[in-house]
């Protein structure tokens, strides 16, 4: 029996406006006791000081590529589990998009086996709506299911049929299954690069207009209402998506929505040296569509944060901006980011991160909580307001650095990661 | 259970079931159920489910092969494992004692595994018998010169 208590640091939750004053107490990987303090303990008792610190349920990410297998030159599924144990993410989602695609049960069943042997947080993966992500015939969904999947998706690309998506939609129903929409319009997408706009055509740049990710947001979820499906609409960017997803909420279709800190944080007017660390796939927008897509989170008309984490090497994204991949990594970024921009800044509440980064996202896939509570297994993180992050080649456990945030300091750091009630990465030790 | 929208045995029978006092539900791929089934159909969507539900009878519906190029269901394999009667749950249809049907003809492997064929609580043959008496005797009627002799038959039967 071993015992730990996590004395002197504050707790966040979704009920909790704020932070409040808690000890934790965690006998054999289970929390036993949350108090305002505790101080009887055994003397074997191994004791973690945390005061200062900010204690967050373990996050959860539901938007994460892990390249592997096809491109473990990128990522693999090691390296995406231990970026994601950097950043405090101790639950992540595998995009099916790999080479060759996760497409049908064995494909899952040997994702899952290598994340059962390698991953340092827990790993769970999605498989695709069609075979080999083609748009045409439905994938082995029941099997996939039967294997371990716990969302069906075509990411990075929509399901370009109408008819096919409404029976993947359809055939969900069965397995009572999530599915997530990747919502543009290929045709207006075409060669485009970066949002169209007035950045656009400063830059040179073909653009990608909004109304291909309202057009294909709102195609889908009509779709959703008619045949009853659960939905989840993947990075919104845009306010227009904002609306779709506010109106269709209102008409009671069962549609849920993530949001990125890409999304939030940075615009077109980001890319204005062509930096390839602001292209990604939907890509940024205006500095209105930030501001729209801040004010619909802390509204709830988001249910998920998550990255879209998405390794590149360095090598591809080096090429001129129409050339480079899609795609920019976000694992070990997320907390700090969204921290140092608005959450220091009043503009976000721990309360409104805790639900869409632990608890929301947990529900959606029908996951156990983490919520930091008597019974539930300790996974949680400890954040360090007073500390800073820099984005550096080190900091990363990432095969990948292309991020936007690299070589740039944030306020805030994840300091140490607790699963199963095991200190699992400690930043103060290999400072030591 | 199977292909409930395409169905015309499933249409008939389901009405013809309901008026003789009976409960009726249907399980199948979700893209194969009517939206618009009558109001007395229970729709199931997990065969444990249906299962659950403690039929007495399960009626099994020819599946056209065509359909999954239509995007019905992803393959026969899957409709098999899902939809249809596999051993292990052929082996928990005979523990519980629930009547087979099929309208016929069977895709074996697809809606049912073989043993179900021999299971003495299997109605398929028994169906296909009376099947085809009843073909017979419709045609037989439908026949103006027979029309008349049973007529007379009848006559004379009632004085």
């Amino acid at each position: 029996m071993t015992r730990t208590l996590f004395h002197g640091g504050q707790i966040v939750t979704e009920e909790n406006r704020n932070p409040i004053k808690r000890d934790i107490l965690v006998e054999d990987g289970l929390i036993i006791a949350v108090e305002e303090s505790i101080t009887s303990v055994n003397a074997d008792t191994e004791k973690v000081d945390c005061t200062g610190r900010i204690i967050v349920p373990g996050l959860y990410d539901v938007h994460v590529h892990l390249r592997e297998p096809g491109r473990e030159d990128k990522e693999t599924i090691e390296t995406g589990a231990q970026a994601a144990l950097n950043g405090g993410v101790t639950g992540i989602l595998a995009m099916p998009n790999t080479t060759p695609p996760i497409d049908n049960g064995g494909m899952v069943r040997y994702v899952l086996n290598i994340a059962r042997e390698k991953a340092a947080v827990t790993v769970h993966t999605t498989g695709c709506i069609t075979k080999g992500r083609a748009g045409h015939a439905l994938a082995e969904i029941g099997d996939m299911v039967a294997g371990g999947a716990i969302m069906i998706t075509d990411d990075g690309d929509p399901v370009h049929d109408p008819l096919v998506l409404r029976r993947a939609m359809e055939y969900a129903r069965n397995f009572d299954l999530i599915l997530g929409m990747h919502c543009d319009i290929k045709e207006l997408f075409n060669e485009g690069a970066m949002n169209e706009g007035a950045a656009s055509y400063r830059l040179g740049l073909p653009g990608i207009p909004t109304a291909s990710e309202e057009i294909c947001m709102e195609r889908d979820l009509r779709l959703a209402k008619l045949t009853g499906a659960r939905v989840h609409i993947q990075h919104v960017s845009s306010a227009g998506g904002v609306e779709i997803i506010k109106r269709f909420k209102n008409e009671g279709v069962q549609v849920t929505a993530e949001v990125t800190p890409h999304h939030l944080i940075f615009n077109e007017d980001d890319i204005l040296d062509y930096n390839t660390h602001y292209k990604m796939n939907p890509p940024l927008r205006s500095v209105e569509d930030n501001e729209k897509l801040l004010e619909a989170l802390n509204e709830g008309v988001f249910d998920c944060i998550a990255t879209d984490h998405a390794p590149h090497t360095s090598f591809e994204k080096k090429l001129d901006f129409c050339s480079a991949p899609f795609g920019i990594t976000g694992l070990e970024t997320a907390l700090a980011s969204l921290y140092d921009r608005f959450i220091s800044k009043d503009k976000l509440r721990w309360d409104t991160l805790v639900r869409c980064f632990s608890g929301a996202p947990r529900r959606l896939l029908k996951l156990p909580s983490v919520e930091i509570k008597k019974g539930n297994t300790a996974e949680f993180l400890m954040f360090n307001p007073a500390e800073t992050t820099t984005a550096s080649k080190e900091f990363f456990c990432s095969k990948s650095v292309n991020s936007p945030f690299f070589n740039k300091t944030m306020q805030g750091l994840v300091e140490k990661v607790v699963i199963g009630g095991v200190v699992k990465m400690d930043r103060t030790k290999s400072d030591a | 259970m199977g292909d409930i929208l395409h169905s015309r045995v499933a249409r008939s029978t389901m009405q013809c079931c309901h008026k003789l006092g009976m409960e009726v539900g249907i399980f199948g791929p979700a893209t194969l159920l009517p939206a618009g089934a009558h109001s007395f159909i229970k729709p199931f969507y997990k065969y444990e489910d249906a299962l659950a539900w403690q039929p007495h009878v399960m009626y099994l519906l020819r599946l056209q092969l065509e359909r999954q190029k239509a995007n019905f269901f992803p393959s026969m394999r899957e409709y098999h494992h899902t939809f249809g009667l596999s051993q292990e749950r052929f082996n928990e249809i005979e523990r519980e004692g629930i009547y087979v049907m099929h309208p016929g003809p069977v895709n074996r492997g697809v809606e049912l595994v073989d043993a179900v064929m021999d299971y003495e609580r299997c109605l398929i043959n028994t169906q296909v018998e009376n099947g085809i008496a009843t073909r017979m005797a419709i045609l037989y009627l439908l026949h103006p010169s027979n029309r008349k002799k049973e007529a007379a038959a009848v006559e004379e039967h009632i004085s």
